[in-house]
């Protein structure tokens, strides 16, 4: 009894610091210059923030607790909390995970992996950059889990056609795998399709009365930033790995092989990427209007309409606890800004280093970029906007340079598996290892923090 | 009897799989395999769970069962099951609770079972052990010392940590006597190896002052009765000191050490550690410790 009694304590014991650390903390006296709602809104978010990395609890637990929190902490009244638990950037999460289930099943890989080929030829190099540049561009319009899950099994395949035990090639794994998750990581940034991210940050910033960002602009803002990473990360990890071989002639031509089987694009494929680009051309030229979560909510009908994929499936394959743990990390993230706490962390920050940011031009947002890149690393990059975007878009600079400097910043997960949805699949595989991810992540994550920084000091501002 | 072996990876598991065989062997037990994978963050694992199906149309396996693949036709190899029995459809897979199952063909279906588990290996195994009555773990490792602490408190069964294993089992038998309640069963446990490999037994009994205690002489006196009986060579010393240290000093690398675990209160082991976990830290070869 008393050995079951330690083990459940040991398990659950993130849950028990969060909670013990909360009853503390709520029963001192509220700091001064936050209001009561704020301070109690902080505990929340460092709860929150706890039990996300720990996984103390299921994610979904995280999100009933966010709403019975709000109101029994009085943070705000049930039916404000319930209307916070719905956006348009919920919207397009649902909508985006339920897209990313239509489209993988398609069997658009074998096309695409044809394609990549007859460009690249047979050289390890050259199929280097055909995964890494497709995956980068794919992943700026559909998100990144849906690109490496297609992709995955085509890398894959190459080097088991290589080697049936790819530990004997781990070079030409590495390059590969890494070429696919760092491809679709800085492909994450270039459209807000691209990631939830991208479309929580868009409802902060419209929320907040910053601004109201379309489709086009916020790729005026990324597009440019994502097209210079690629010689730059592409070079970078090109000297990261060094594959065991140069060619890999015979293993292509039975990938080929294997694609031809499945014969010409079939009536069903040509409808899916036709309503792919309909979904587009909705989110480029009517998201402004109707919202791109709405769109993308019009794609997933369109498809399930068109009998191209079934209910059943998108049911079971979608991870509704996700969508749900996302909707209130947004509610709680509004609290934050509402209540006056995310101007007061921020504000007890700068305070903090004494004015000394405040004499370098820029400081401001070397703190920001590091700091969300930091936790993304630790948390994940959509939970990183989601909890804390409105507190960083408090550093005292402009608000929109800010906020779309941690949406970007957000999706620097190069240094851990967990960093992005792109990395941890790879690291799934059981093929890559924990330190492959700072072998060839410090040089890319640097790379992409400088270019960060020469957007928001010279072609951002340019652009407001 | 059932018997169950953790495996990690083709590379690193392939002694624990051979020495889990060879004991599954000398008890006549069952085998289970059970691979133990991370599980992808709650947060991510959506899309690790696309790829995955994706991957299953281009006929790639998870990595875990790959390795349970792989264990099946190892056993094949060290004829645990026979060489010549079909080989398993790794696509065939049945769900209970929390685990996969790999079917294993009709013929070897009780002997062995291939089982595929997501998550933290101690709280891992610790299911497994709850959901099927098994006599004995065998597990890889034992140097890392906060694995090792949770897994001899937490895993409920006897605990065979596979370290530094000498594949052509160049081992004499250390066998580790003291006042507690376990020793008589290590004492039996000890005596059923050492008839199989046809070994002799070091009977050990440390104490940590000058003076042995009743207990210690009794468990002592008791183990080289028993194994006098069994007609297996056994000799007796006894030594003074910490004895984890001294217990790892007298094994060395060419012997096995077999012990009984700690009924420390629970608390207590959690606080400070036991004698038996570390020893198994301690120690430069292969430990049993017997619940």
């Amino acid at each position: 009894m008393l050995r079951a009694l330690l083990y459940w304590t040991y398990q659950k014991r993130w849950l028990l610091f969060a909670m013990i650390l909360a009853s503390i903390l709520y029963r001192l006296p509220y700091p001064e210059g936050i209001s009561n709602d704020g301070y109690r809104t902080l505990i929340l978010a460092g709860i929150v923030i706890i039990l996300i990395v720990s996984e103390a609890v299921p994610l979904p637990a995280i999100a009933l607790l966010i709403a019975v929190l709000q109101v029994t902490f009085a943070i705000a009244e049930p039916s404000e909390v319930a209307q916070s638990y719905m956006s348009d950037a919920v919207f397009f999460i649902m909508g985006s995970l339920m897209l990313a289930v239509a489209i993988v099943r398609q069997g658009l890989d074998a096309r695409l992996t044809l394609a990549i080929l007859t460009v690249t030829g047979t050289r390890v190099i050259a199929i280097m950059w055909g995964f890494f540049v497709i995956s980068l561009l794919l992943t700026s319009f559909i998100g990144e889990h849906t690109v490496v899950a297609m992709l995955l099994p085509v890398a894959l395949t190459l080097i088991r056609n290589t080697s049936e035990d790819p530990s004997e090639v781990p070079g030409l794994t590495r390059l590969l795998l890494f070429a696919l998750a760092y491809g679709s990581i800085i492909g994450s940034i270039g459209t807000p399709s691209a990631g939830a991210r991208n479309a929580i940050m868009i409802g902060y910033l419209a929320e907040f009365g910053v601004a109201k960002i379309s489709y086009l602009r916020w790729m005026s803002f990324t597009y440019p930033l994502m097209l210079l990473q690629i010689p730059v990360a592409g070079w970078l990890l090109s000297r990261a790995f060094k594959p065991e071989v140069d060619r890999l002639d015979s293993a292509v031509e039975k990938l080929k092989a294997k694609v031809r089987e499945a014969g010409p694009l079939t009536g069903q494929q040509l409808l899916s990427i036709g309503l792919f680009v309909i979904i587009f051309l909705a989110w480029v030229f009517l998201s402004d209007r109707i919202g791109l979560g709405v769109v993308a909510l019009a794609g997933v009908f369109l498809y399930l309409a068109a009998g191209l994929v079934q209910w059943q499936e998108i049911n079971q394959r979608t991870n509704w606890g996700v969508v749900l743990l996302f909707a209130a990390a947004i509610s709680l993230g509004v609290q934050l800004k509402n209540t006056g706490a995310a101007f007061w962390v921020a504000q007890g920050i700068l305070s903090a280093t004494g004015g000394f940011l405040d004499q370098f031009v820029g400081a401001h947002y070397v703190l920001v970029i590091a700091f969300t890149a930091v936790v993304a690393n630790v948390m994940s990059s959509s939970a990183t906007v989601a909890v804390l975007g409105p507190l960083f878009m408090n550093f005292g600079g402009d608000q929109l340079l800010l906020g779309m400097a941690t949406a970007v910043a957000s999706a620097f997960g190069y240094f851990t598996a967990v960093g992005a949805p792109a990395g941890m699949i790879i690291a799934a595989t059981g093929l890559v290892r924990p330190r492959d991810f700072v072998t060839a992540g410090w040089r890319i994550g640097l790379a992409s923090f400088f270019l960060l920084m020469l957007a928001v000091m010279f072609y951002w501002p340019k652009i407001l | 009897m059932r018997f169950l072996v953790a495996v990690r990876s083709t590379t690193y598991s392939e002694r624990t799989l051979d020495i889990g065989s060879t004991i599954s062997d000398a008890f006549g037990a069952d085998l289970s395999v059970v691979y133990v994978g991370d599980r992808p963050k709650e947060l991510l694992s959506g899309g690790v769970r696309l790829a995955r199906d994706a991957m299953m149309n281009w006929e790639i396996l998870h990595p875990g069962v790959d390795v349970l693949r792989w264990a099946y036709r190892r056993l094949q190899d060290l004829e645990f099951i026979e060489s010549a029995a079909p080989a398993i459809d790794p696509t065939n897979l049945v769900e209970d609770a929390d685990r996969i199952r790999i079917i294993v063909p009709h013929v070897h279906g009780e002997k062995i079972r291939l089982i595929f588990r997501e998550g933290n290996p101690v709280d891992q195994l610790k299911l497994e052990t709850e959901y099927r009555d098994y006599i004995l773990t065998i597990v890889g490792g034992g140097s890392r010392k906060s694995l090792t602490r949770q897994i001899v408190q937490f895993v409920d069964t006897s605990i065979l940590f596979v370290k530094n294993f000498d594949p052509d089992w160049n081992y004499r038998l250390l066998l580790c006597v003291d006042d507690s309640q376990a020793t008589k069963r290590a004492v039996v446990f000890a005596a059923t190896v050492a008839q199989h490999f046809k070994t002799g037994v070091d009977v050990l009994t440390v104490s940590k002052t000058q003076r042995f205690g009743k207990g210690y002489r009794n468990a002592a006196r008791w183990a080289q009765r028993y194994l006098d009986r069994q007609h297996i060579a056994n000799n007796q010393q006894l030594e003074t000191g910490d004895p984890a240290s001294v217990i790892a000093e007298v094994a060395g690398t060419d012997h096995i050490i077999i012990m009984g675990k700690s009924k420390m209160n629970p608390l207590k082991a959690w606080l400070v550690s036991t004698k038996p976990a570390e020893t198994v830290l301690k120690a430069h070869g292969p430990v049993i410790l017997v619940k």
